[in-house]
């Protein structure tokens, strides 16, 4: 089984994902509706999501550590062509946005590119083992 | 590197998932191994050399 494709970390990431998505709801709900006005719990309902945030950081870490030595060679390979193409493209972007006038995008964005990257990175580390 | 690991595992009859299971890695792992496209660390080497009850230098052998 490879890292990060055991049934024990699916159930672990999928219960942290469905925390963020109830607590996601609720402080939208809070926020958009206006019943939290005053500072600082106002910042601090907008974060409350990120608590499960770092349960899914505390996730993929352990499953990371819990991988043979190979596995996780190919996956730090996958991180660092991720990281490089990463800062790659949004460079490559942000010239775009000087010289050509490409429209400001969210920083949403950046975590879509670094995913996207992590996949092919694996895909990539993992054929040079076969 | 080269390493003997895919005969010495003939030998004793074991499928690569049973050396695997073995080792405490993945199947995947042992087939990078055996098709010599990863070398072990030397905590690795040493777990395959204890298994098979063979000094290090007898499963693997340096290129030069």
């Amino acid at each position: 089984m490879g890292i990060f494709c055991s049934p024990r970390y699916a159930v672990a990431l999928g219960a942290w994902f469905a925390l963020y998505a109830v607590l996601l709801v609720v402080s939208l709900t809070l926020i958009d509706h206006n019943v939290v006005t005053a500072m600082p719990q106002r910042v601090l309902v907008g974060l409350a999501p990120m608590i499960a945030g770092f349960g899914i950081l505390g996730v993929i870490m352990r499953e990371y550590r819990a991988g043979d030595e190979l596995q996780q060679r190919i996956t730090a390979e996958a991180i660092m062509f991720a990281f490089g193409a990463t800062a790659v493209i949004t460079f490559s972007y942000g010239f775009l946005q000087r010289t050509a006038g490409a429209p400001d995008l969210s920083y949403f964005w950046v975590w879509a590119i670094l995913g996207t990257t992590w996949g092919i990175g694996t895909f990539i580390a993992r054929r040079r083992y076969k | 590197m080269k390493n003997r690991l895919r005969v010495l595992r003939a030998e004793r009859n074991w499928s690569q998932a049973e050396l695997a299971h073995e080792l405490g890695v993945s199947r995947q792992t042992v087939n990078a191994l055996e098709i010599q496209k990863y070398d072990p660390s030397l905590p690795l080497a040493y777990k395959i050399a204890r298994l098979f009850d063979r000094p290090v230098e007898e499963i693997f052998l340096h290129d030069d």
